[in-house]
């Protein structure tokens, strides 16, 4: 089945003019299988980090929102331990308007603000809520651990 | 803000479509395109630019008058014949759809006829009561699940921030009306979904114009699918909302079998029916029959007849002793035979809950019954069964709108700040299991005695239903081989009737065998009665082995007295278990709670 054009589109404008901090390059193989990385947003516990996700396009795109997940461990009460991610945009908000750029700026803009009444990972949120400097703490930790360079 | 929403609204909305109700006219192009300037307010002024600049309807309007003719209804319907316009397809459905049968307690609709009638008597009542058109009272009633009290409490009341937004948002919606129209572009303009280049756009008022049709019907159409009916323009926060009278123009030519109005329709239809306690589908397969309880007396606890393995452990002997078995029967539009409240077949004499249990049973070891067991949980308040789909664990039952934790059922209110509560152990529940097994052991044997005669007279009601089937032909046969009158062999077909439904309750009779407690005098009297009325049946089925022609007349009293033997019997048989029932003469012991039960409804909830 060839690309729809709007995929082209989407993959051409990425490529020559990339959102800053912020880049998806499609696989060779699978044109609708992207490899993302999003830098973590200054003044966040993740600032400094470059996190690694995936996203996909289902056959059905722009009609249905894109997959999208964490490779990059990563300490947050909206993303769970597979990497999963609960943000409105991507179920039940998703509109065939928003585009795969502004997809992960809804993401990067999750990273800046956690939401933990809404929780994903049970165990982060209650530590968000309880203790939230600790949890800072321990999201900062996980960012150098897991997301930066060195490892 | 609020100045402009005057109570002008309706009058302008009907005067105008009933100026012109099913014309096209081109020079009115240039005062839609005025019009369309509505809805320039904060929430939109991040729409795009570059359409603002380009609002193009005047190409439309210079456009080849040929193809415009493509299009017929360009203008906004009336409600009032946008009604009569679903009338007509309903009809097309089935020839007398508007009819419903009065049953015993129970109305039936189809489901055409169900969303002119009900639907449509519902819209009307809030159109009339706060003076708004037909849509916009459609669209409020969607919003606030068809409850009528706490829709017009709101609608003027605009405390709860969440529910002012939307009402304010609506009411701007109406303020003005707009004729939306499929143009054709003379040059092809770029589609920002498909990123093709376009010649065919749906003019919306909000100015987001850069939607090819195809795109927004693929939009619309996705949206009905997923059970959303409020849908705003795909524009990020426009909000815009599709009127019903959209979707007619935006399918008006699209070749779709189904007409889109009427599928939203449906499926409007189909979230009232789940929301209301007097409302049931048949259960049967492609029935479309729409079931209404209409004797309030009839209306019987579900919280005693549903049951999950929670209630039931809770159920004592006492509970089930004043349980009786009148059961909420109803037949549909359809001649389907259901309980209103377990939604199986029916099922004289077994109470709900035991048939359920039943039915639990001889499923658990099917491929369902197995994947609801390791993919649904059930919601704690109302039983549906629920698929979780993703997201979080905080959940909100579609069907009761119970807010509960996936991991523990609890309710969620409780879960601010203690989740983890939910990873106790409980050293009760492992206990239980173990006992559970060797009970279990015991009963398969008993189990499978009573599944075999289960199975068996299931079997033969299939076989008497092809005979049943078949009655007509055989009927015309007989008088042609016999020259006597249609009516002469009407008993044939009572009879059959007659066996069809015996069986049925000799069925489940088995069922209620394996529960009750075998050893009291009120087993025997009932064990007796049993056999009796198997007996009877067996000698009315022996009769219909009869091919004779003439046979069939010279027994033709052998059997009318055999059905009338039968549905004494029957009669008999349910008595004795209603009785029993009542008086404690008959009980039911080793209720254990099956692994997996599916209750009636499916709903997918998402976090």
């Amino acid at each position: 089945m060839s690309l729809p054009r709007r995929i082209i589109k989407e993959t051409e404008r990425l490529v020559s003019d990339p959102v800053p901090g912020i880049s998806a390059i499609p696989h060779d193989d699978n044109l609708r299988y992207f490899d993302v990385l999003i830098e973590g947003p200054t003044q966040s516990p993740y600032e400094g980090g470059l996190f690694k996700l995936e996203l996909f396009l289902p056959d059905d795109y722009p009609m249905m929102a894109p997959k999208v997940r964490f490779l990059t461990k990563i300490y947050h009460p909206n993303i769970d331990r597979l990497g999963r991610i609960c943000l409105d945009v991507l179920k039940s908000n998703w509109s065939p308007a928003l585009q795969i750029r502004t997809l992960l700026l809804s993401i990067q803009a999750l990273l800046a603000s956690p939401n933990p009444d809404d929780p994903l990972a049970n165990d982060v949120a209650e530590e968000w809520k309880k203790n939230e400097n600790t949890a800072i703490e321990t999201a900062k930790e996980w960012t150098r651990k897991y997301a930066t360079e060195k490892s | 803000m609020a100045a402009s929403y005057n109570d002008d609204d309706d009058s302008i909305y009907l005067q105008e479509s009933d100026e012109e109700p099913f014309e096209y006219d081109d020079d009115d192009d240039d005062d839609d395109a005025g019009e369309s300037e509505f809805l320039r307010h904060d929430s939109v002024g991040d729409c795009d630019p570059g359409s603002a600049a380009n609002p193009t309807p005047s190409p439309a309007a210079t456009g080849p008058s040929k193809s415009l003719s493509a299009y017929p209804a360009n203008n906004p319907i009336d409600p009032i014949d946008f009604q009569v316009d679903i009338l007509i397809k309903a009809n097309q459905d089935t020839d007398s759809s508007l009819n419903y049968i009065d049953h015993t307690g129970y109305k039936s609709f189809t489901l055409n006829s169900f969303i002119y009638t009900v639907l449509f008597n519902a819209i009307d009542d809030i159109k009339s009561i706060l003076n708004i058109p037909f849509n916009q009272a459609l669209l409020l009633l969607v919003y606030f699940n068809w409850n009528t009290d706490s829709l017009l409490d709101n609608y003027y009341n605009l405390d709860i921030i969440k529910n002012r937004s939307f009402i304010l948002n609506l009411r701007l919606n109406f303020t003005s009306l707009h004729n939306n129209k499929i143009s054709l572009l003379k040059d092809s303009k770029f589609c920002s979904i498909c990123c093709n280049y376009q010649s065919k756009f749906y003019f919306l008022p909000c100015n987001h114009n850069y939607f090819c049709i195809n795109c927004l019907r693929k939009y619309i159409k996705n949206k009905i699918l997923d059970n959303l009916f409020i849908i705003n323009c795909p524009e990020l926060n426009c909000p815009y909302l599709f009127k019903l009278s959209d979707l007619n123009n935006l399918f008006l030519i699209s070749k779709a079998k189904k007409p889109i109005t009427l599928l939203y329709l449906q499926k409007i239809a189909k979230s009232y029916i789940q929301l209301k306690k007097d409302y049931s589908y048949c259960p049967a397969p492609d029935c479309n029959s729409v079931i209404q309880n209409i004797n309030p007396n009839l209306t019987h606890d579900h919280s005693l007849f549903s049951f999950s393995s929670a209630l039931l452990s809770s159920i004592d002997s006492k509970t089930i002793q004043n349980l009786n078995i009148d059961l909420p029967i109803f037949t549909c539009y359809n001649n389907h035979n259901y309980c209103f409240n377990c939604r199986l077949e029916s099922h004289f004499p077994c109470p709900c809950y035991i048939s359920k249990l039943w039915v639990n049973k001889c499923k658990d070891d099917s491929e369902t019954a197995n994947w609801i067991n390791v993919n649904t949980k059930e919601c704690p308040k109302c039983i549906s069964s629920i698929e979780k789909n993703g997201g979080c664990n905080h959940m909100t039952c579609y069907k009761c709108f119970h807010q509960f934790c996936w991991i523990c059922l609890g309710p969620w209110a409780s879960h601010g700040s203690s989740y983890y509560q939910c990873n106790r152990y409980n050293e009760d529940d492992s206990k239980g299991a173990r006992d559970k097994k060797e009970i279990s052991k015991k009963l398969l044997k008993k189990y499978i005695h009573f599944f075999d005669r289960f199975q068996t007279h299931e079997i033969s009601i299939k076989q008497d239903f092809k005979i049943f089937k078949t009655m007509e032909k055989t009927i015309n046969n007989l008088q042609i081989k016999t020259g006597n009158s249609y009516i002469d062999f009407d008993f044939l077909k009572d009879s059959i009737q007659i066996l069809i439904q015996a069986r049925n309750v000799l069925k489940w009779s088995y069922c209620l065998s394996y529960y009750l407690t075998p050893e009291s005098n009120g087993f025997l009297i009932y064990e007796q009665n049993q056999s009796v009325f198997m007996n009877s049946i067996e000698d009315l089925s022996k009769l219909f082995e009869i091919k004779e022609y003439k046979q069939i007349l010279k027994r033709k009293s052998n059997f009318i007295e055999n059905t009338r033997f039968v549905s004494d019997r029957q009669k008999k048989l349910i008595e004795v278990v209603q009785d029993g029932l009542k008086t404690n003469f008959l009980s039911f012991k080793d209720i254990n709670t099956p692994s997996g039960d599916s209750s009636n409804t499916k709903t997918k909830t998402k976090a």
